[in-house]
C-alpha cells in the first residue's frame, strides 16, 4: 500500500516537474545565484567579527615563557616569531589574530598569555609628519608607551587617559584597514542585493511562466472532456481547479520549495562558520537548535489541525451565508429570521472557537520559540564570555554569534508555518493530476468523412443519463439528406436528448446512431458538430461577438440591425441564433424550440424561410407549437422516451391518432389566443 | 444601525485593548533592555575584570527577561488578538442580522458572492486591522522611538548616522509598499478576470462544444491567463527588488555603523560594549520599518472593508410598519381590484386584474409561462409591493397590514424550492421551535413524501442539501409543501411546485391539500390545467390579463382557452394511462 502511494506521488511529482522543462537553465542559474547569495550573506557577520578582532579591539597579547626549552616554545618560535615583537627575555608581543585556533588552546593550557591587550604602532613606512605627530603624543604621555625598534607599544588599559583625537592619530593604521574592510562589506552588500534581486525575479518569472503553461494545459484538457464529466462536476469546483489550485502550486514553488533550499544552505553555512569559531559553544547552540526544531515540529502538527479547523469553519460560514441568501425569501416569508440568526451564531461561534484555538496555539508556541532564541543569546553571552576569558573565543566571534543565531533560528520557525502552504499545494497537485487523468472525449481514431450528405438514422436507441431510468426507449427513425424531421412531444419526453446524442454529447447504451451511414461512435465529435448547426432552446452565449455584421438580404433579420442597443430580448436572441446557424450553411440544421420566445409574425416568417430553403439541408425541428411542424417531411410523436407515431402531417391527421387530436386542440388554442 | 469605524469597534473592547497594549509595552521594554545587558557583559569582558560572576549575573538577567517576555507575549496576544476575534464575531452577527432584515428586492439586486464576501472576508479584514494592525502599528512606533532613544543615549552622533539609512528604508517601504499594493490589486483584478473566463467556459461548455468553439475559447482563456501573467510579472519586477532592497539598506546601516562606530570605538568615544549594543539595536530597527509599512496596509484594507460593510448597514431594513394591529387574524377572503403592476424596468406584468374569492374557498390560477401568475401571488404576499387599494384580505388593504400579520396568516410556497443542508426533519420543521414528531410525520404524509423519507438511509434524520443526499425535484417540492403545511396557515398559496411531480402524485397531493385546507383558503398556481379541476374557482391569465374566471364546469362549457388547454393535457394523460395499462398487462 505504502509503495503504491509512493509511486503515485512520484508520478504526480514527475507530472509537475514536466512543466519546468523549458526553464531548467534559468532555474539552474537562479539556484547558483541563490547559493552565492547565501554564502555572501554568511560573510556579513564574519566581516564584523574580523573588524572587531583585528582592528577595533587591539589584537596583540603578551606571551611569556619559562626559562628553558619546551615543545610549545619551539612551536611558537617556528610559527609565530615573524608575527611577534620580542620584549626582551622570553616574553613576546604576539598578534593573536594570527595565531591558529588549535595553538590558542595550547597557549591557554600553558597559562602564559596575559589578559591585557596591547596597541602596537608600526612606524616603518609612515610619512614624516604623521611620525612626528605620533612621537609628539608618545612624549606627551611618558610611561605609557614603550618603543621596540620600529614598533611603539602601549597597554590597552593604560591608554584610557589619552584623548580621542590622539588615539585616532595613533591608531590611524587600523582605522584605514577598517575603512578598507567596510568598503569590502559594502561591495558584498551590493552583490547580495544584485544577486538576490536577480534570483527572486528569475524564480518568480519562471514560476509564473510555468503556471501559465500549467493553466493552459489543464484548461485545454478540461475543454476536451465529455459532457457527462461536466454533469458530474459543479462549475465552481472546476473553476477552482483551473485557477486557485494552480496558484497554490505556484505559491509552494516560489515561497516554500526555493526558500527551503536557501534556508537549508544557510543553516548548514551558519553551523559550519560557528563550528569553525568555537566547537563547544556551537554544540550547545545546536542542542538549542534541536530543541527549537522539536518545538517547531510540535507547533507544525498543532498548527495543521488548527488551520484545518479554521478553514473548515470559514467554509461552513460561507455555505451558511450562501444558503441563507438563497433561501431568504422562505426565511422571511415564514418569519424565521430570529431562528436563523441563532443558527448563524452557532456557526459563527464555531469560527470564533477555531480562531481562538489558533490564537492560543500561536500565543503559546511563539513565546516558547522566542524564549529559546533569547536563551541562546544568554548562552552565547555566558558560555562565550567564559571562553573569551579563557582566550578560547574572540570578542568579534561572540558578536558574530549574536548575528548568526538569528540567521539560524528564523528559517526553522518559518518552515513550520510554511508547511501549510506545502500541504495545500500537495492537495492541489493531486486534484490537478487527477483531473488530467480524466479521459477526453475525442479519441485518436475519430474519423472524418470527406463528403457530408446529412443522413441521420437512429436504430433501436436506448439511452439513460444515470444508468437508472431510460430516457430514450428503443427509438428508431431516419432522416434522409435534405429532409425535414419534426419531433413533437411534451417537455421531458426525450426530444432534446435525441439532439444531445446526435451531437455526441453522450453515447447511447444500446442501439446505434448512423451519420451518413457511419456509426457516430467512429466519428470525431468535432467533425459532427462542425457539420451540424444547432440552435438551442435557452442556451445563449457569445453575445457580443456574434452581432457584428448585418448585411443580410432576409427581411426577417432586419429588425436585428435596427436594434443597436446592447440588450436583446430572448426572442431577438433566438432570431440572431437562427440567422447565424443559417449563415453557417452546414448540411444539418437542428432547431430545438428555437422560436419559442418569438412573436407569431416573426415565427411565421422564419417558417417561410425554412420552407423556401427546404431541400438544401437536413433539418431537425423541435417545436411546441404544432403550427411550426406542418411542413415537415416526417413528424415523430414522442412521449416518455418512446416513439408513438411517425408520418407526414397529412398522414398523421388521416390516422386520427394522438397527433390528430393534438393538432386540432392546439390550433384551436392558438387561433384563440393570438 | 450606526456607522462603524475601526475606532468605534475598538472602543467596545477598550479595557482588553488597553491591557494588551500595556503588556505589549512591557515585552517591548524587556526586549529593548537586552542589548544594554549585552553591553555591560561585553564591557566587563574587555574593560573591567568582571570574570565569571559578572557574566553569570548578566546571563541570568537575560534569562529573567526572557521569562517575563514569554509570559507577557502570551498575554498581549490574548488581550488584543482575542478582542479582535470578539469584534469579528459580534460584528458578523450584527451584520448577518441586519442582512436578514433587508427587503427581498435588495437580494435580487445583489450577487450572492458579494454578500458572502462581505460577511466573511470583509469582516475578517476588519478583524485584522483591529488586531494585528493595531499591534504592529503600536509595536513599530514604540520600538522605533525607544531604539533611537537608546542609541542616542549611547552616542547622539551615531544615532544620526543610523537614522539616515533607516529613513531611506522608511521611504522605500512606504513608496514601494504603495506601488506594490497598486500592482497587487491589478493582479487580483486580472485574476478575477481569469476566474470569470474559466467559469464562463465551464458553464457554457455544451454550446462551446456544439459550435466547435474550443479553439476560440482556448485563445481567449490564453489571453486572460497572459494578462494575469503580465500583471504578475509587472508586480514581480518591483517585488523582486523590494525584499533585497530592504536587506541592502539594513546591511548598509551596519556598514556605516562599522565604519563610524568602529572608528569611535578605536578612538575611545564608545566602549566595545556600547559598540555591540548599538549593532544589536540596529538589527532590531529593520522590523519597525517593515512593520509600519505592513500596518498601514492592513489598516487601509480594514478601512476599505469597513466602508463596504457600512454601505450594507446603511441600507434601510424592511420598514417596520406601525400601522395595523399585529394581533389581527386573517380569515382569508381575497380580493384583487383593478390590480396593475409594472416592474421597475417598465415592463407591465399585470393589467387590470379584478377577482375575489370568499374565505374558506379554493382558487386555481393557470396560464402560460410569463402570464403573470407568480407576480400575482408575490403581490399578495407583498414580496413585490402593490399600490394601495388594489389587494384586500378580509376587506383590508394589504398595504395596511403589517408584513408580520400578513405572513403569519398567509403562507406561500415559492416556485423555487429551497433545501438547506441539514436533516429531512430540519428541512420540514424549518427552525420551528415548537413542533412535535407526530406533526412532522403527519405533514410528510399529507405531502405524499412520507414513504420516500422512510426509504432514505436514515429516515427523517438523513442529511440532505449540499454535502448530503441529493433529492429529486419532486422530493424537494413535496418537502417544501410539507414545510408550509406545518405552519397551519389560514391562507395557503402554492406557486406551481408540482412541475416535477407525475400527474398521479400531483393529484394525490392536491386532494390531500383540499382536504386539510377545508374551511380555509387555498390558492394554487399550476401550469398543468387539469390539476385545478376540483377547485372552487379557476382564474386563467394571459399576457398579464385575466382572460377567464369561473368554476371548472363553467369554463369547460365556455369552450375557451381553459377548455382547450385542458383537453391537450388530458390527451397526454391518456397516453400515460395507456402506457401504464400496457405495462401492467406486460407485468
Amino acid at each position: 500500500m505504502g509503495f503504491i502511494r509512493r509511486s503515485y506521488d512520484t508520478r504526480i511529482i514527475g507530472w509537475l516537474f514536466g512543466f519546468t522543462r523549458p526553464y531548467r537553465v534559468l532555474l539552474a542559474i537562479s539556484l547558483v545565484f541563490m547559493l552565492t547569495t547565501s554564502v555572501l550573506e554568511l560573510l556579513v557577520p564574519y566581516i564584523t567579527k574580523v573588524a572587531v578582532d583585528n582592528y577595533i579591539f587591539p589584537s596583540w597579547g603578551k606571551v611569556e615563557f619559562d626559562a628553558g626549552e619546551n615543545r610549545f616554545k619551539k612551536l611558537f618560535k617556528r610559527r609565530y616569531l615573524q608575527d611577534s615583537i620580542p620584549l626582551g627575555g622570553e616574553s613576546y608581543l604576539v598578534n593573536l589574530s594570527k595565531v591558529r585556533k588549535e595553538d590558542r588552546i595550547e597557549f591557554e593550557k600553558f597559562g602564559i598569555v596575559s589578559r591585557e591587550r596591547y596597541i602596537v604602532i608600526d612606524t616603518s613606512g609612515l610619512e614624516e609628519n604623521r611620525l612626528a605627530g605620533i612621537y609628539g603624543i608618545v612624549k606627551k604621555h611618558p610611561g605609557v608607551f614603550q618603543v621596540r625598534g620600529n614598533y611603539i607599544i602601549a597597554g590597552h588599559s593604560s591608554v584610557a587617559g589619552i584623548d580621542h583625537y590622539e588615539l585616532g592619530v595613533l591608531r590611524g593604521g587600523e582605522i584605514q584597514k577598517l575603512n578598507r574592510l567596510v568598503f569590502f562589506l559594502v561591495i558584498i552588500l551590493f552583490l547580495v542585493f544584485l544577486l538576490s534581486s536577480l534570483y527572486t525575479y528569475i524564480l518568480n518569472y519562471t514560476g509564473q511562466k510555468i503556471m501559465h503553461g500549467m493553466r493552459l494545459a489543464v484548461f485545454s484538457h478540461v475543454l476536451s472532456l465529455p459532457q457527462s464529466f461536466f454533469d458530474k462536476n459543479p462549475v465552481g469546483r472546476l473553476t477552482t481547479r483551473i485557477t486557485n489550485d494552480v496558484n497554490a502550486i505556484n505559491e509552494m514553488y516560489t515561497s516554500v520549495l526555493v526558500q527551503f533550499f536557501k534556508d537549508v544552505i544557510l543553516i548548514c553555512g551558519v553551523l559550519f562558520v560557528m563550528f569553525r569559531m568555537n566547537r563547544e559553544l556551537t554544540f550547545l547552540i545546536m542542542l538549542l537548535t534541536v530543541l527549537l526544531g522539536i518545538v517547531a515540529a510540535l507547533f507544525r502538527v498543532r498548527l495543521k489541525r488548527v488551520y484545518r479547523e479554521v478553514r473548515r469553519s470559514i467554509a461552513k460560514l460561507n455555505s451558511f451565508v450562501q444558503e441563507s441568501i438563497g433561501g431568504i425569501a422562505v426565511i422571511k416569508l415564514y418569519q424565521r429570521e430570529r431562528e436563523n440568526l441563532e443558527r448563524f451564531k452557532v456557526v459563527n461561534s464555531e469560527n470564533l472557537r477555531a480562531n481562538m484555538e489558533q490564537l492560543f496555539t500561536f500565543a503559546t508556541f511563539r513565546p516558547i520559540i522566542e524564549f529559546i532564541s533569547i536563551l541562546a543569546v544568554a548562552l552565547i553571552l555566558w558560555y562565550g564570555g567564559l571562553r573569551i576569558l579563557n582566550l578560547d573565543l574572540t570578542l568579534g566571534a561572540l558578536i558574530a554569534y549574536l548575528a548568526y543565531i538569528r540567521m539560524l533560528f528564523s528559517p526553522i520557525v518559518e518552515l513550520a508555518e510554511k508547511y501549510n502552504i506545502f500541504q495545500s499545494a500537495a492537495a492541489a497537485s493531486e486534484n490537478l493530476y487527477e483531473l488530467t487523468r480524466e479521459k477526453p472525449e475525442r479519441r485518436a481514431e475519430g474519423r472524418r468523412l470527406d463528403k457530408v450528405r446529412g443522413r441521420i438514422e437512429f436504430k433501436n436507441v436506448w439511452f439513460s443519463y444515470d444508468g437508472d431510468e431510460w430516457i430514450l426507449r428503443d427509438v428508431s427513425f431516419t432522416v434522409e439528406p435534405g429532409q425535414t424531421l419534426a419531433l413533437v412531444g411534451l417537455t421531458g419526453s426525450g426530444k432534446t436528448t435525441i439532439v444531445n446524442l446526435i451531437l455526441k454529447f453522450y453515447e447511447a447504451q444500446r442501439g446505434e446512431i448512423l451519420f451518413d451511414g457511419v456509426n457516430i461512435k467512429e466519428l470525431d465529435p468535432d467533425f459532427i458538430r462542425s457539420h451540424v448547426s444547432t440552435v438551442f432552446q435557452d442556451l445563449f452565449l457569445f453575445e457580443a461577438k456574434d452581432r457584428d455584421d448585418f448585411s443580410d438580404k432576409e427581411p426577417v433579420f432586419e429588425m436585428l440591425s435596427k436594434n443597436n442597443g446592447s440588450f436583446l430580448s430572448s426572442g431577438e436572441r433566438q432570431l440572431l441564433y437562427i440567422r447565424n446557424a443559417l449563415l453557417k450553411n452546414s448540411r444539418v440544421l437542428i432547431l430545438d424550440e428555437a422560436t419559442s420566445s418569438m412573436d407569431t409574425w416573426t415565427e411565421s416568417k422564419i417558417n417561410e424561410l425554412l420552407k423556401r430553403n427546404a431541400g438544401k439541408r437536413t433539418t431537425i425541428l423541435i417545436a411546441h407549437r404544432l403550427s411550426n411542424v406542418i411542413q415537415a417531411d416526417k413528424i415523430v410523436v414522442i412521449h416518455r422516451g418512446k416513439i408513438h407515431e411517425v408520418g407526414t402531417h397529412k398522414e398523421l391527421l388521416m390516422k386520427r391518432g394522438i397527433y390528430y387530436n393534438l393538432y386540432r386542440l392546439q390550433s384551436g388554442i392558438y387561433s384563440f389566443s393570438h | 444601525m450606526g456607522k462603524k469605524s475601526l475606532f468605534s469597534l475598538l472602543l467596545r473592547h477598550k479595557y482588553s485593548i488597553l491591557a494588551g497594549l500595556i503588556t505589549l509595552s512591557i515585552v517591548d521594554f524587556a526586549q529593548l533592555s537586552i542589548p544594554l545587558i549585552i553591553e555591560r557583559a561585553v564591557d566587563s569582558l574587555t574593560l573591567k575584570d568582571g570574570g565569571l560572576r559578572a557574566l553569570t549575573k548578566y546571563a541570568l538577567y537575560i534569562l529573567g527577561l526572557a521569562i517575563v517576555m514569554s509570559v507577557f507575549r502570551f498575554f498581549w496576544r490574548y488581550f488584543i488578538l482575542g478582542a479582535s476575534r470578539k469584534i469579528e464575531f459580534n460584528l458578523r452577527n450584527e451584520f448577518f442580522s441586519h442582512l436578514q432584515s433587508l427587503p427581498l428586492e435588495f437580494f435580487s439586486s445583489r450577487k450572492t458572492g458579494d454578500l458572502m464576501a462581505h460577511t466573511v472576508n470583509d469582516i475578517e479584514a476588519i478583524r485584522m486591522a483591529c488586531g494585528i494592525g493595531v499591534v504592529v502599528a503600536y509595536d513599530g512606533v514604540l520600538l522605533l522611538v525607544f531604539i533611537l532613544a537608546a542609541i542616542s543615549h549611547i552616542s547622539p552622533k551615531l544615532t544620526l548616522y543610523a537614522v539616515v539609512p533607516f529613513s531611506v528604508l522608511a521611504a522605500v517601504v512606504f513608496v514601494f509598499g504603495r506601488i506594490i499594493e497598486e500592482r497587487f490589486e491589478k493582479v487580483q483584478s486580472s485574476f478575477s478576470g481569469l476566474t470569470e473566463k474559466a467559469r464562463e467556459v465551464v458553464a457554457g461548455i455544451k454550446l462551446i462544444k456544439a459550435f466547435v468553439k474550443e479553439r476560440e475559447e482556448f485563445n481567449e482563456f490564453e489571453s486572460a491567463s497572459r494578462r494575469y501573467l503580465d500583471s504578475n510579472l509587472h508586480l514581480i519586477k518591483l517585488w523582486g527588488v523590494y525584499q533585497p532592497l530592504i536587506t541592502l539598506i539594513a546591511g548598509l546601516s551596519i556598514g556605516i555603523f562599522l565604519w563610524v562606530g568602529g572608528r569611535s570605538t578605536i578612538t575611545g568615544h564608545i566602549t566595545l560594549g556600547e559598540f555591540t549594543a548599538i549593532s544589536v539595536y540596529l538589527g532590531m530597527l529593520t522590523w519597525p520599518m517593515v512593520a509600519m509599512g505592513w500596518a498601514v496596509d492592513v489598516i487601509r484594507r480594514g478601512r476599505a472593508s469597513i466602508k463596504r460593510v457600512n454601505e450594507i448597514f446603511s441600507v434601510e431594513a424592511e420598514v417596520k410598519e406601525s400601522r395595523g394591529s399585529t394581533e389581527l387574524d386573517i380569515r382569508g377572503s381575497v380580493e384583487f381590484k383593478n390590480l396593475r403592476f409594472s416592474y421597475p424596468d417598465g415592463k407591465e406584468a399585470l393589467t387590470d386584474i379584478t377577482l375575489s374569492i370568499p374565505e374558506g374557498s379554493t382558487l386555481g390560477i393557470t396560464g402560460e409561462t410569463a402570464s403573470g401568475k407568480s407576480t400575482l401571488v408575490k403581490l399578495l404576499l407583498r414580496i413585490l409591493e402593490p399600490c394601495e387599494n388594489q389587494i384586500f384580505l378580509d376587506g383590508i388593504d394589504v398595504k395596511k397590514l403589517s408584513r408580520e400579520t400578513l405572513r403569519r396568516s398567509v403562507v406561500l410556497v415559492p416556485q423555487e424550492t429551497f433545501i438547506f443542508s441539514g436533516t429531512v426533519r430540519d428541512n420540514i420543521s424549518f427552525m420551528n421551535p415548537s413542533v412535535s414528531d407526530e406533526e412532522i410525520i403527519e405533514t410528510a404524509k399529507l405531502a405524499c413524501i412520507y414513504d420516500e423519507i422512510l426509504a432514505f438511509p436514515e429516515g427523517f434524520e438523513t442529511r440532505i442539501g449540499e454535502r448530503g443526499l441529493s433529492l429529486s425535484g419532486g422530493q424537494r417540492q413535496r418537502i417544501a409543501i410539507a414545510r408550509a403545511l406545518l405552519l397551519k396557515p389560514n391562507v395557503l398559496v402554492i406557486d406551481d411546485v408540482f412541475s416535477s411531480l407525475d400527474s398521479h402524485t400531483e393529484s394525490k397531493v392536491l386532494s390531500n391539500l383540499l382536504r386539510v385546507m377545508r374551511g380555509k383558503t387555498l390558492i394554487v398556481v399550476s401550469s398543468r390545467v387539469t390539476s385545478l379541476r376540483f377547485f372552487d374557482r379557476i382564474a386563467v391569465l394571459k399576457g398579464g390579463r385575466l382572460v377567464e374566471f369561473g368554476t371548472h364546469s363553467d369554463l369547460i362549457k365556455k369552450g375557451g382557452l381553459y377548455a382547450r388547454l385542458c383537453r391537450v393535457q388530458m390527451l397526454y394523460d391518456e397516453i400515460d394511462s395507456i402506457e401504464t395499462y400496457k405495462n401492467n398487462v406486460k407485468g
